[in-house]
């Protein structure tokens, strides 16, 4: 299905719509690690209970059904832990909340099976009423779901507990409402905001973070091209996979041994994504034998007053809506890819291990 | 053939005897002594080395171990004369006891110091950078001068940016303001900014003891000191302060990019105010419509209200920032991957375009101004 602001017909109205989005995302991303720092810290919030696991879009197996992937696994100890799904619109499924309320496989137990979890629907306060009655009313849940609203305000993420019952008293005993405030969050996230959660984003703006953060830095090492008027970048998917994990992924606290089973977010196919919005802009071309490679056709943007998600918003916008961009005049006399060049930048170290 | 001063003098020497060199030439010559102190990563006379092996108009002149002589030669077209000129000067790179700190010196006159020298090492930027003195380290230094008893500092004019009210959005205005020959004392000039809400942005004074200058010299916030008279007085008591600043905000930028950090955990730097600049929205989009002007960055908003959430990089090297305003007295850095120039060039713009603060890194504990 595409999406909504795609098939707007007047650019601002496009934006609006793809801003709000974009905004609901991030917004998400927050509240689930907001979340996951108020069930697994202190009162003060500023430190973690010791032996806790927080992540983020881990895989959980059932018996004879296929795994599950929650949004939010918060392990307190041995005895607890909280699995969480995060919405950020009211579409909320119904098998998907009653398999987390299955006994799952997947926690950090001696047999990998807890005794006691609750399981958390997360939604931002706009749909907290359709959420709380659809799983209240119409749901048949095994066991009782916890609800919880959020909203960004005074520089905190207000989480709202809206209905539900948590197994452990400590969580909302008296006010159903708690603040965490951002510092707090970018604390516990190596200093640094999260910018993915185990949903997917809107091209543009994994668009807007690739430039940013990876392109403008591999740029530099290029050479510009007076012919074509850009440089050229040639990139792997994988590897940029990897990068936005490394850099922008929500923080995991697990034990080491299993970090490497952890870390998939962003997933490849958002980043394909992309790389595919990208080639439909006229902003990269694909390798014909290995489709995760890519040439990018690299410029400084200047447009849309530097803001690179506006810019790759109305790229978007326009190619959608028929007209033919500068980069696609571009992508049009650029010469097939260079798959030897291309492997040869994989090999001059540029990625952080 | 132009004659090139600094040729004849003996490079090897100390900062101590250069300056005793230099006043000679301050004697002998219509020209001035202007010092950049520069911060750079890496050895700043080897960047310079290399440059020159591509470069047609840079070259080595000479070179001791710690002091290298340059020379630039270009043709620039000069917009308000109209028309093109050829500019021909040296400068002098003398490494500083502090690490990553640098001075360049030239004897020049303004035109040749403006549109040569410095012209040429803001190009260098984001691999070096230039150190940002606020009001009060830049009174500080000013005030080393007045180093014995009996030496008195007058100001003569400055320069400065008027109070955000009577600016408009966008526009750098600078007002100048000149007082009579005998000039005005620097706690009065200063006292006087803060008072009008002000910012000295650049200031010419004279050291005066016993009724008799010893020195004339013009400072800038974010650039030169220009030395007219008593080149040894300045370099025995503002430049060793003034050094010693910049070694302090050399530090406080260094080992901040991600790449290089334990688990790429970001090392945060952050501009305190002692007054809440963001009370309402209205000032985060006053922020983030200053960055937005940030020269050859991009600058892609991700969350405007309640909290700031920008996302920048720096197209001249491909350093890339979090920008976060998650308090209504505070703005954070996030550095990803970066170079020091750059973060410098970011907070120096946040200084000059939004509001000086106290800039502190997380790490580090304490504040560096």
């Amino acid at each position: 299905m595409e999406a909504p602001w795609l098939n707007e017909k007047d650019f601002d109205k496009a934006y609006t719509l793809a801003k709000q989005e974009q905004i609901k995302y991030t917004d998400t991303v927050n509240a689930l690690f907001a979340l996951g720092i108020y069930l697994l810290s202190d009162t003060t919030l500023e430190n973690l209970i010791p032996g806790c696991h927080l992540t983020f879009g881990k895989k959980m197996s059932r018996k004879n059904a296929p795994a599950v992937t929650p949004d939010l696994f918060a392990q307190r100890d041995n005895q607890y832990g909280v699995l969480g799904e995060a919405k950020p619109n009211a579409n909320i499924e119904e098998n998907q909340l009653s398999s987390y309320c299955e006994d799952l496989e997947g926690w950090f137990t001696h047999d990998k099976r807890i005794p006691f979890h609750d399981v958390v629907f997360l939604a931002p306060v706009e749909f907290a009423d359709s959420a709380k009655r659809t799983i209240t009313e119409k749901f048949n849940l095994p066991k009782e779901v916890v609800v919880i609203s959020y909203i960004t305000a005074d520089f905190q993420i207000v989480l709202r507990k809206e209905c539900g019952k948590f197994y452990l008293p400590d969580y909302f005993p008296k006010n159903p409402v708690v603040g965490v405030p951002l510092e707090i969050l970018k604390k516990h996230n190596y200093n640094n905001f999260p910018l993915f959660y185990d949903g997917d984003p809107i091209p543009p703006y994994t668009m807007s973070i690739l430039w940013d953060h990876v392109f403008t830095l591999l740029a530099q090492r290029e050479e510009h091209d007076p012919h074509l008027g850009c440089k050229i970048l040639n990139v792997e998917a994988n590897e940029l996979t990897k990068h936005l994990q490394t850099y922008f992924a929500p923080r995991s606290i697990v034990p080491q041994k299993e970090k490497q089973h952890i870390r998939d977010i962003p997933k490849k196919t958002w980043i394909k994504d992309a790389l595919d919005e990208f080639l439909k802009i006229g902003r990269a071309i694909q390798d014909k034998s290995d489709k995760d490679r890519y040439q990018i056709l690299y410029t400084a943007i200047r447009g849309e007053k530097g803001d690179n998600f506006k810019f790759f918003v109305r790229k978007c916008w326009e190619v959608r809506n028929g007209k033919v961009t500068k980069g696609q005049i571009k992508q049009a006399r650029i010469p097939k890819v260079d798959k030897k060049a291309a492997e040869g930048q994989g090999q001059q170290g540029f990625w952080p291990q | 053939m132009k004659a090139m001063p600094l040729a004849d003098v003996d490079i090897s020497k100390d900062l101590t005897e250069l300056a005793r060199q230099f006043d000679k030439l301050l004697k002998s010559h219509k020209r001035n002594l202007a010092f950049q102190v520069v911060m750079c990563p890496i050895d700043f006379s080897d960047l310079l080395h290399k440059k020159a092996e591509k470069s047609e108009y840079l070259s080595v002149v000479r070179e001791e171990s710690e002091t290298s002589l340059f020379r630039l030669k270009k043709e620039r077209w000069i917009r308000y004369i109209g028309k093109q000129i050829e500019f021909q000067e040296d400068f002098l790179v003398k490494r500083t006891s502090k690490g990553g700190v640098y001075l360049a010196i030239a004897f020049a006159n303004s035109e040749i110091w403006s549109n040569l020298i410095l012209w040429y090492l803001e190009r260098l930027k984001p691999q070096i950078a230039f150190p940002y003195y606020n009001q009060n380290e830049f009174r500080e230094i000013i005030t080393n001068l007045k180093a014995n008893n009996g030496v008195e500092v007058f100001v003569a004019s400055r320069t400065y940016r008027p109070k955000e009210s009577q600016r408009k959005l966008h526009k750098t205005y600078k007002a100048r303001r000149e007082w009579e020959e005998e000039g005005i004392s620097l706690d009065y000039v200063f006292e006087g900014a803060i008072e009008e809400g002000e910012r000295i942005t650049k200031i010419n004074f004279k050291v005066v003891e016993n009724s008799e200058t010893i020195g004339d010299y013009s400072m800038a916030t974010q650039k030169d000191f220009i030395c007219k008279k008593g080149c040894s007085h300045f370099v025995n008591t503002a430049l060793p302060k003034a050094i010693t600043l910049a070694s302090k905000k050399f530090r406080l930028l260094t080992g901040r990019s991600r790449e290089t950090t334990p688990d790429h955990r970001a090392k945060p730097i952050e501009i305190r105010y002692k007054i809440p600049v963001f009370p309402d929205v209205s000032a985060n989009v006053d922020f983030i419509d200053k960055l937005r002007l940030l020269p050859n960055f991009s600058c892609t908003v991700l969350h405007g209200n309640p909290y700031i959430h920008l996302s920048l990089a720096d197209y001249s090297d491909g350093s890339s920032y979090q920008v976060l305003v998650l308090s209504k007295d505070k703005i954070t850095i996030v550095p990803q991957i970066i170079s020091e120039g750059s973060l410098s060039k970011l907070i120096t713009y946040i200084f000059e375009k939004f509001r000086e603060g106290e800039v502190i890194g997380e790490d580090i504990g304490s504040p560096v101004a």
